[in-house]
């Protein structure tokens, strides 16, 4: 007798659509899973054989034949087994429910119970295109699972669990929904700019940053709090919208990194690899095709410390994911595409030795040296960079100053405004935020007058800026007149734009 | 190159035995000198070498003293673009003979008018300056260029480099003295630098032939050109043992002016500068106090500030302040003075003399 049973393998962010077909049949004791599976869906026969018996059920001493459809799509994990365990079952005529409509997906244990798997909720998601609506998942996913409207899902610790309930012995009640709601639960952030003291004008072009959606620099010495105000930024960051937060959980689910009750990401994520992080993990890629950080940092921010210290190819293949907000990784066993829409914000000192500039301390590096230092982070990645804070050493008497400080909740008001008026202003023009704008949108949303003209022209000639920094001042003011609520940019947003240039 | 004389030829081929000690080549020189063609010269440089210096330690000049050899020095030198002026050229300045060990041999890329003209002052400073001492740099030769001044000073990253554009900058023109060869510029960076003077009317010299790397001890032997080229020199930075110091010294040995610029206790770029004015150096915080030394009147260009800018200025009066010191004082949001600051860098009034430090680039005249 031959079974079919749905469920689905994982392509990046995307769910396929496996039909696992099991036959039983006379013939030498055996069990055999063909269609193109890796080691860890080779391996899942042992898990399926224990499993039954340890639920109770008979492993038939017959012939076994798996076979997961369509044979040509590699499938990797463990999130079949549930699928060929209740084939065998159904195959062998110990179970008689019609399962066509239902999907499967989970790992066995040994001993019968069921394993929480990564990516449910991508898979959840490609199925209900598919049409899809009735899921039965393990139960440590349950969560994940909740968000999606318009599916039955039945969560399931066991194996035994799963079959009481499909013959109808013990029926399971369907997962409950969960609505999105941003309100309840934000308050989750463990760094608030209020912590931070002192630093005006790093907290001032913080908000500037996030409101414009600009990359950011900090430059200043070591122990000078560049990390603080760094994880400040997704305190301030606009609310995730429920689209934004499926988008962020379905990478963190596809990479496993999603906590055990969290079901949906409400925080925006904040990521720092270490600055030896190799060029794959930041990226993504491997053999099967993971996420890299800077997917995983999709809708929030990525932190990288220490800039400089980056490789430079591993720097570099950031320049294309931060045009494009998206990356596509392209290996042997397919490719796939992942969202990388995030807010780059790195960090430096200003020489080899953390002293140049500082008034109190000597610095030792040579002009070369210094030269070399900043050369590492290339021009073209830089002319992503709009900002360039520089941060100095809180003295004593600041840090114990109990003067006001304002919370992130109130910064992220006015940030949500801000927002807000840019959304409307490019509702046709498909970007989001001032840093988006290219030439075509700086000459429709950015007219100067003419004593702003003069007052760049001046600056220019003063200060010595790049002709590059032309457009980055520009959009840097763009925000700051959208923060103050001015329809035009006036001369003090230009300044004010001046005062963030790249030194 | 213009044609040579015999005198001028022999001592760019005396020049070229790098090997030679200077009081050598002199005596050499001394010898020659007179001789109307180059052939007796060779035979006398042999007979002088041979019986005064050993003809076995130096076989390689007399092996070189033909035509030949100086051929193929002069040719070198052409075909990089070098010119050579030697101290007996009409172009070689007489102030310049005066120094002790004054360079046989000037190896210069560029205007060499300059080296004749009249007002040339030494405007020096160490590699490593606040930006507050480059901000005063860019004031004081923006200034004495439109006196009429040629600034003179070497080709280092800091003071040196500020000078030479801020005088580009201002459509004049600088003499930019070199401690190495003309092949290899120090620092490498700088190459664009000199091309960029050369291009624009300015000069580049050097005592060095061109094959010669700089060494550390040749920059204070290298002051002594600039101090001995300048009427005066302009102490912009120093530390305490900052090569700097040498230029000052020297100027000082050579009867120069030498002014100095003040700076606060506890700034260690600017000790040097302190302990020259206590030595007697001339202390200067503007730059009309050269001008008018040497008697040229400088109208002194005032900035017109508003009320909020003058009440900055104010604050960040006393020795510099931090920006959050600023917005105290003003009981002003940091939004609202940014905007602020940035307008007096503009203006020159200020400089970020460190991060969120700014500082005030000169005095403010008393109304």
């Amino acid at each position: 007798m031959i079974s079919k049973i749905n469920s689905y393998a994982l392509l990046g962010l995307k769910g396929i659509p496996v039909s696992v077909e099991v036959d039983v049949s006379n013939g030498l004791p055996a069990f055999d899973i063909v269609g193109l599976a890796d080691t860890a869906v080779k391996e899942s026969k042992e898990r399926v054989r224990t499993a039954i018996k340890n639920s109770g059920r008979k492993v038939p001493t017959q012939r076994i034949t798996a076979n997961l459809a369509p044979a040509d799509v590699k499938k990797e994990g463990s999130l079949l087994d549930l699928a060929i365990a209740v084939g065998v079952l159904k195959a062998s005529g110990q179970l008689l429910v019609d399962v066509k409509d239902t999907v499967f997906l989970g790992e066995l244990c040994l001993d019968g119970s069921v394993r929480r798997i990564n990516g449910v909720l991508p898979i959840i998601i490609s199925a209900l295109a598919e049409n899809y609506k009735n899921f039965i998942i393990p139960f440590d996913n349950a969560v994940e699972a909740s968000y999606v409207e318009g599916i039955t899902v039945y969560a399931v610790k066991s194996l035994g669990e799963t079959i009481d309930h499909l013959s109808g012995l013990k029926p399971l009640q369907p997962v409950e929904k969960k609505g999105f709601n941003i309100e309840q639960n934000q308050k989750t952030y463990t760094s608030d700019l209020s912590y931070v003291k002192g630093q005006k004008v790093a907290k001032r072009a913080l908000e500037v940053a996030v409101s414009g959606g600009h990359n950011l620099l900090f430059v200043g010495a070591p122990g000078t709090g560049k990390t603080m105000l760094a994880k400040c930024i997704p305190t301030i960051m606009p609310d995730m919208s429920f689209k934004e937060a499926l988008d962020t959980t379905k990478i963190h689910s596809v990479a496993g990194v999603l906590k055990d009750n969290e079901g949906i990401v409400y925080t925006r994520p904040f990521r720092s690899p270490h600055h030896t992080s190799t060029r794959i993990s930041l990226t993504g890629g491997g053999a099967d095709l993971r996420p890299g950080e800077i997917s995983l940092a999709h809708n929030g921010v990525l932190f990288l410390d220490e800039m400089p210290e980056y490789s430079r190819s591993t720097l570099e293949a950031l320049r294309q994911p931060l045009e494009d907000g998206v990356i596509t990784i392209s290996r042997v066993t397919g490719s796939a595409e992942y969202p990388a829409n995030f807010m780059l914000c790195g960090s430096m000192n200003p020489c080899p030795c953390g002293n140049y500039g500082s008034e109190d301390k000597v610095c030792n590096c040579s002009a070369s040296a210094i030269a070399k230092y900043k050369a590492r982070i290339s021009g073209p990645l830089l002319d992503r960079i709009d900002l360039q804070i520089q941060v100095d050493s809180v003295k004593y008497s600041e840090l114990t100053d109990d003067g006001e400080s304002e919370s992130s909740a109130e910064v992220r008001k006015r940030v949500n405004r801000t927002r807000l008026i840019q959304k409307e202003r490019f509702k046709e023009d498909g970007i989001m935020t001032n840093a988006d704008m290219g030439e075509k949108h700086l000459k429709k949303y950015c007219k100067l007058s003419a004593e702003c003209e003069t007052i760049l022209k001046n600056a220019y000639e003063s200060l010595g800026l790049s002709p590059r920094a032309r457009s980055r001042i520009i959009k840097v003011a763009r925000t700051i007149a959208d923060m103050g609520l001015y329809e035009e940019i006036r001369p003090e947003h230009i300044l004010e734009a001046v005062s963030y240039r790249h030194s | 190159m213009k044609k040579l004389s015999t005198c001028e030829l022999s001592l760019i081929w005396l020049d070229s035995f790098i090997g030679l000690e200077y009081v050598n080549k002199q005596e050499l020189y001394k010898l020659i000198n007179g001789e109307k063609d180059i052939k007796s010269v060779i035979e006398k440089a042999r007979n002088f070498i041979e019986s005064k210096i050993g003809a076995e330690k130096y076989l390689l000049i007399i092996s070189s003293a033909n035509q030949t050899y100086l051929d193929f020095i002069l040719d070198g030198l052409d075909r990089k673009g070098i010119s050579a002026v030697t101290i007996v050229s009409d172009e070689y300045p007489e102030e310049l003979k005066n120094i002790t060990c004054p360079p046989l041999v000037l190896y210069y890329k560029g205007n060499v008018s300059l080296l004749k003209s009249e007002n040339k002052f030494g405007i020096v400073g160490s590699r490593k300056s606040l930006p507050l001492s480059l901000k005063i740099t860019e004031d004081y030769t923006k200034t004495l260029v439109n006196a009429g001044f040629t600034p003179v000073t070497g080709i280092a990253e800091g003071v040196d480099k500020t000078v030479i554009e801020t005088a580009l900058k201002s459509n004049g023109k600088a003499v930019s003295v070199m401690a190495s060869g003309f092949d290899n510029v120090y620092p490498k960076a700088h190459e664009n630098l000199i091309n960029t003077l050369v291009e624009k009317g300015g000069l580049v010299i050097t005592e060095h032939v061109p094959e010669i790397v700089a060494k550390p001890y040749f920059f204070p032997v290298r002051n002594r050109i600039i101090a001995g080229l300048s009427k005066g020199v302009l102490i912009v930075s120093g530390g305490k043992h900052s090569g700097t110091l040498y230029t000052a010294e020297y100027a000082e040995e050579f009867g120069r002016e030498v002014f100095a610029v003040p700076y606060n206790i506890g700034v260690a770029s600017g000790v040097g500068c302190n302990d020259l004015i206590k030595r007697g150096a001339i202390l200067t915080d503007n730059p009309q106090d050269i001008t008018e030394f040497y008697g040229v009147k400088v109208d002194r260009q005032e900035q017109v500030l508003s009320e909020i800018e003058q009440a900055i200025v104010e604050v960040i009066e006393d020795g510099g302040a931090h920006v959050d010191k600023i917005c105290k004082a003003l009981d002003k949001k940091i939004f609202e003075i940014s905007p602020i600051l940035s307008m007096l860098e503009i203006k020159g009034v200020i400089v970020k003399n460190g991060i969120n430090v700014y500082g005030l680039c000169r005095n403010r005249s008393e109304e």
